[in-house]
């Protein structure tokens, strides 16, 4: 540094501007503590945008995931007192019904696994026993829950009209409801419920209550051959039914098997509502004739008509049948593998003449269906991939609906919209059913039975919609068909508005959790020992306490 | 119930009989005792709140029950497997 | 397990009721050391205090509700086993 000149005295008021010597780099703080210099700059643009992108996806992940554990949480929360009821021990749990199918298009694991994440923590919170009715074709809950109302039926008294004998079932579980009706142990009295699980299933679930309850107990035409539509069908003995899904029904040991039962083989029939071309008819039908050839008439006035509309067909075809057998024995021989699936015993278009079965109970079991989001397909990863980061309303929704099974305090008609009262009526709940009735026909028709979770349709695998020769009845591309009788029967769940509001006040917090520092101190064991080391205080526990 | 030379084997004596109906009884009473305290163990808490058993409590307990019966059945399926297939190497 | 005859059933309805015995005493005597082990913390006086007492009563009655659920769960288990053919260990 050059010296500066003197200044005199004198000219201090001379504007001297000293030289400017070079400032000192860095922050004078930091240069001061004898710390490197730092500098805050910014990454470089392309690792800003990476970092952008990848920070806000995680982030959308991980709020979404946060939120709905939280939200499971709340409705967790709401039930949980009811695991603290006390039961005696001679009495079994409240246990419901769950009705699973594939959805179009995938297997029946995407179900179960939406199960498992959505609905299932809110029915253990509650200490709920469950068995769960699954299919894995287009129409195993039909039948399934068919073949189950036939059975309550026969229980409950009905005779078949072929008149013969019911012999005693053998299955594992009447067995052992029997022997529980012996030693004295009582079922869960009280309403129990059905979960039905997506739209699919729903329109399973009302074809198969239809059937079961205006159906006939007896199958519409006893046949031993397998149904020449269907090319890998065969009869099943009774050893070769295979066990359903190990999906959560504890308690049950074979109830998931009822969808497969015993070999009925029948023909895949297509009721006349669906038969509009002749030749998925013209397929059935060569079988049909045999079957009326071979079985003999059971009497009931419903498969008399399906015969009467079958038979024009099956004139045509007669030359057939000679050929049907030796097929058919064919393929038994060559794929004795899957199971048959018991086809309908009714056709939706007889509903209306059917006689309703004298042991229908005047309420139906009430039931809750749950939206099952399912899309497939390349193009729509953008809708999945929003689908996936906001699967917190899912969660919330799912969770609301399962609260209102578990709770069961308001249980409504379908149809009580317009009374504006259900059969337990809720203070709570009237504002929202009058705000419904201002509201447009569309949304309208999502509180009718039919209308349940129509925007899944859209969603299905194109799968649902084909058609192919020789089909059986498609359930899932029928409309729903609900009879009066049986709908004046049927309810739903749903939840007041007091618990919904308590549940949404809730934090979502789990009491039972510990938080990070608590479960810190018990791994290194810093914890403090909490029993009282009674020689070591002197003061707890008088004699006289 | 009569001896046939040659056939089949021996008519066990009443002692064997006993003996055997006595391991059997053995058996059963102690896979229960061996249940129930499993089951109690994971089942029940130990802050007796109550004297009655909680729903959930009861749910666990069936539930524990049948798993314990499933994994029984499978360990000696799988012992008999292995057995089966140590005798035929 | 063959059928026993009158002589062999008598016979065995002794060792049965004698293993009854020997067993009851087993659930008893474990049954006072887990109450007492989860109940029982506090020795600063020589009697129970009335919250100890109310949680041992608690405990035994919750255990012998639960042994009796237990009892019923196993029976239905072995019905069903009889029934599909497979008896445990035969």
């Amino acid at each position: 540094m050059a010296d500066k000149p003197p200044v005199p005295v004198e000219s201090v008021t001379k504007d001297v501007r000293p030289t400017p010597q070079p400032k000192p780099t860095g922050n004078p703080v930091f240069r001061m503590m004898g710390m490197p210099n730092f500098r805050f700059k910014l990454p470089s643009r392309n690792w800003l945008i990476f970092l952008s992108i990848t920070g806000s996806f995680t982030t959308a992940i991980l709020y979404d995931r946060y939120h709905r554990k939280r939200a499971q949480q709340r409705w967790c929360n709401l039930v949980s007192h009811i695991a603290h009821e006390s039961l005696p021990p001679s009495q079994m749990p409240r246990r419901i019904t769950i009705f699973l199918s594939a959805p179009p298009g995938d297997s029946i694991r995407a179900a179960r696994e939406h199960f498992h994440e959505y609905v299932k923590p809110v029915l253990a919170a509650a200490a709920m026993d469950w068995d769960v009715i699954e299919g894995r074709r287009e129409g195993d809950v039909r039948a399934g829950l068919a073949e189950k109302i036939r059975k309550r039926r026969r229980k409950d008294g009905e005779e078949p009209l072929t008149g013969e004998e019911t012999k005693p079932s053998e299955e594992t579980e009447d067995l052992v409801q029997e022997w529980r009706v012996k030693a004295g142990v009582q079922d869960w009295e009280g309403v129990q419920g059905d979960l039905v699980l997506g739209r699919h299933t729903w329109k399973e679930y009302v074809r198969g209550l239809h059937e079961g309850w205006l159906g006939p107990l007896d199958p519409p035409l006893e046949t031993a051959e397998p149904s020449a539509a269907k090319n890998e069908a065969s009869p099943l003995t009774a050893e070769q039914q295979s066990s359903a899904g190990d999906d959560g029904s504890p308690t049950s040991d074979t109830l998931p098997t009822s969808d497969l039962l015993n070999a009925t083989a029948g023909s895949a029939k297509p009721p006349p509502d669906i038969a509009e071309t002749s030749t998925p008819t013209d397929h059935a039908s060569p079988l049909t004739a045999e079957q009326q050839l071979s079985a003999g008439d059971d009497g009931s006035p419903i498969s008399e008509m399906l015969q009467t509309s079958d038979s024009p067909t099956a004139t045509a075809d007669s030359a057939e049948p000679p050929i049907e057998p030796a097929q058919a024995e064919a393929q038994k021989v060559e794929k004795p593998k899957t199971p048959v699936q018991i086809p309908p015993y009714t056709s939706t278009s007889a509903y209306s003449s059917a006689p309703l079965a004298p042991t229908t109970p005047m309420v139906l079991p009430p039931t809750t269906i749950l939206p099952l989001p399912h899309l497939l397909g390349f193009l729509n990863t953008p809708i999945r991939i929003y689908r996936f980061l906001n699967r917190r309303h899912l969660a919330d929704e799912t969770g609301r609906e399962v609260a209102a099974l578990v709770l069961a305090s308001y249980i409504r008609p379908w149809d009580s919209r317009s009374e504006g009262t259900g059969d337990l009526p809720f203070p709570g709940d009237q504002n929202s059913t009058g705000d419904q009735r201002s509201e447009d026909g569309a949304s309208q028709e999502r509180w009718k039975p039919e209308g349940v979770l129509e925007g899944e349709e859209r969603d299905w695998h194109k799968v649902a919609w084909k058609r192919y020769q020789g089909e059986p009845e498609r359930v899932w591309r029928n409309s729903i068909v609900i009879e009066p009788r049986i709908r004046e029967r049927m309810r739903r769940f749903d939840l007041p508005g007091a618990e919904e509001d308590q549940a949404r006040k809730d934090d979502g917090r789990d009491p039972a959790a510990k938080g990070l520092w608590a479960s810190v101190k018990q791994t290194m064991g810093w914890e403090e020992d909490g029993a009282v080391k009674g020689w070591e205080h002197g003061s707890v526990g008088a004699e006289s306490e | 119930m009569s001896f046939l030379p040659g056939f089949g084997r021996r008519q066990p004596s009443s002692a064997e009989k006993i003996a055997n109906a006595e391991a059997e009884m053995d058996m059963i009473g102690e896979m229960m005792a061996r249940l129930n305290q499993s089951c109690l163990k994971k089942c029940i808490q130990p802050d007796y709140h109550e004297g009655d058993l909680t729903k959930g409590e009861s749910v666990c307990l069936d539930r524990c029950v049948g798993k314990f019966f499933e994994v029984q059945m499978k360990i000696s399926e799988k012992m008999q497997g292995d057995a089966a297939m140590k005798q035929g190497m | 397990m063959e059928a026993l005859n009158a002589n062999e059933q008598r016979e065995f309805q002794n060792i049965y009721e004698r293993k009854q015995l020997k067993d009851f005493m087993t659930v008893y005597s474990r049954l006072i050391q887990n109450c007492f082990e989860s109940c029982v913390n506090d020795f600063t006086s020589k009697t129970l205090a009335s919250r100890e007492q109310g949680c041992v009563m608690r405990c035994v009655d919750k255990h012998q509700k639960a042994a009796e659920r237990v009892q019923l769960r196993f029976t239905e288990q072995n019905v069903a086993l009889m029934q599909s053919g497979q008896i445990p260990g035969q």
